[in-house]
């Protein structure tokens, strides 16, 4: 089998994706609950990596080996936390430890964060680089276990490197029509794994939760999420309002059966595996969240 | 007496290296120590060996300082530090290509210890930073801005020295090289081929030993007889003899490379110790 019918394979059709700084537990709570997830019926559990957590090499090391019997993802390695060949040795370390059991998402992260480490923010240039630094690495000494590498990829650009220098996409909060987009520019023979934002609850519950998201990028200044919404066709009214288009395709809200349903639609529209996170202020609610939905939203 | 293995893992397969995990557990060393050259990420061998076993230490030896920022070796620290409390080292040390060693190793701490984890407080306990450190200023920046030293390919000489620049509350952790079987002739290549190794290949070890009085001479066609005989011990007692000279001359911990390993070559060396 090939790299990526076995990962389509093994991922089937949904995930949870869990949030990590700040919300992210001690590593005996995380443990429990990824293994609770796996219990559910999810087949991947996808965590982050932003500046002020967790090295995500050391902590999926932990994961990895402590939960058995279900995918994980990184969503993302940020790329300002190491080089290219750091990136490669650690996923091929996990991969072949754990074979079949890992999937890196590599993100480009924000300008916020190059900031941080004093760096200019080329996103598309520097993934490039990045992605060729790790292929070096890999000539040089070839991964023993193949692993699957997506890119956090929003606009044409990224989503075209994601094509043709990486095994797909991992686009993150993003709405529902991204998806039909991001296929049609990587085609059929890539991986596509959105996460997606679900809310058991009312479209006010979901207005007041997209309009949260979209003040943080505001005020975090995240112009490829900003620049991605407008691109798909909501303009600044939709985005500020929030409309009730812009909410209904940002976040996944109403009962159990509604979300599943949606869920559906986008499978249907072109993405292989949705990784769910539920709009939740503690890690433990987002759990109890993800448990309540997984008898209406696994298959 | 604290005792563990140091060794190379590049190249093993995985299976093999939690086997030699847990091998060196179950023969009660307190750590296991693997260097960071060309294979895995160091600190994510670290957490599939912490896994693999349940009481050792596992300690980088080191983690190179060209293979992430600083702050992601912090929160690589802090992540290890806190899912295995107590068992888990850092040690830190490399090269930084086209800078001056010292002022770099100075800047990196730093940038360890100004990283900005808000979601990752320091583990109680807090995991040791150790520094490859060899030479004075290097041993001086680790009683500094670390917990201590993991000095690499050094003759007990040396460990008093370091001992002296790091102070007593500092910790000293020595690598050893020995080759336990005395059959001369192929000891003798054995320990030669390792010490070649280093002394054609590494400039701030070539220093150090000039440091502590060893000649061109000494280091030229592969090492010296004098040269290879301060830096691997040979035969069991010689083995046994050397750990308890580090032991003696300062050091906190002795990590023993065994040079022509076999598979009983541990538990030879286990039964070694008292």
């Amino acid at each position: 089998m090939t790299l990526l019918t076995d990962t389509r394979a093994r991922l089937g059709a949904i995930g949870a994706w869990l949030p990590s700084a700040p919300l992210q537990p001690p590593p005996d709570v995380e443990r429990a609950a990824t293994r609770r997830l796996a219990g559910l019926g999810y087949r991947s559990v996808w965590s982050g990596e932003g500046p002020g957590g967790r090295e995500v090499f050391a902590a999926f090391g932990d994961l990895l080996a402590t939960v058995p019997d279900v995918v994980l993802g990184t969503g993302i390695a940020n790329v300002w936390s190491r080089p290219g060949r750091t990136a490669e040795k650690g996923g091929a370390t996990l991969a072949h430890a754990h074979p079949g059991r890992f999937v890196l998402g590599v993100g480009i992260g924000h300008a916020f964060q190059a900031a941080k480490y004093g760096e200019d923010y080329r996103p598309v240039d520097r993934m490039r680089a990045y992605l060729a630094e790790m292929d070096a690495a890999a000539a040089e000494s070839p991964a023993p276990v193949a692993f699957p590498r997506v890119l956090a990829a929003v606009g044409p650009k990224m989503l075209e490197l994601s094509r043709d220098h990486a095994d797909g996409a991992h686009p993150f909060a993003q709405p529902v029509s991204h998806t039909p987009y991001a296929r049609e520019i990587l085609g059929p023979d890539k991986l596509l794994i959105p996460q997606q934002t679900v809310l058991l609850g009312s479209r006010e519950d979901a207005r007041a939760s997209v309009r949260r998201s979209v003040a943080l990028s505001r005020a975090h200044h995240v112009k490829a999420y900003l620049a991605g919404w407008k691109r798909l066709g909501y303009t600044e009214a939709d985005i500020d309002g929030p409309s009730d288009r812009f909410v209904d395709d940002l976040v996944l809200w109403g009962d159990a059966g509604t979300i599943a349903k949606r869920l559906d639609e986008l499978l249907d529209a072109g993405a292989d595996h949705v990784l769910l996170t539920p709009s939740a202020t503690s890690f433990e609610s987002t759990v109890d969240i993800l448990a309540e939905l997984a008898p209406a939203v696994v298959r | 007496m604290s005792v563990g293995i140091w060794r190379f893992f590049d190249g093993a397969p995985i299976g093999a290296v939690r086997e030699t995990a847990a091998e060196v557990e179950e023969l009660g060393f307190d750590a296991l120590w693997f260097g960071e050259y060309a294979g895995r990420d160091a600190f994510t061998q670290a957490a599939l060996i912490l896994a693999a076993t349940s009481r050792l230490t596992v300690a980088t030896g080191i983690a190179r300082f060209d293979r992430r920022a600083p702050i992601t070796a912090e929160a690589a620290t802090r992540a290890l530090g806190e899912a295995y409390p107590g068992r888990f080292v850092a040690g830190l040390g490399g090269h930084f290509p086209g800078a001056r060693p010292i002022p770099a190793m100075r800047e990196y701490l730093a940038g360890m210890d100004e990283a900005e984890l808000p979601a990752l407080p320091p583990p109680s306990p807090r995991p040791r930073r150790l520094i490859a450190a060899l030479g004075p200023r290097a041993l001086a920046l680790a009683a500094e801005r670390a917990d201590g030293a993991h000095p690499y390919f050094v003759p007990p000489e040396h460990t008093a020295v370091a001992r002296e620049r790091l102070g007593p509350g500092k910790y000293l952790a020595v690598e050893q090289a020995v080759i336990l079987d005395a059959s001369p002739e192929a000891a003798r290549e054995a320990a030669r081929e390792h010490v070649d190794l280093y002394v054609r290949q590494a400039p701030h070890h070539q220093a150090n030993l000039r440091r502590l009085g060893f000649t061109d001479a000494d280091l030229a066609d592969g090492g010296s007889d004098r040269l290879v005989d301060a830096l691997v011990a040979t035969g069991e007692q010689a083995a046994a003899a050397r750990i308890q000279a580090h032991l003696d001359a300062g050091a906190d911990h002795v990590c023993v490379q065994v040079l022509a390993r076999t598979a009983k070559s541990y538990r030879r060396l286990a039964d070694l110790l008292p």
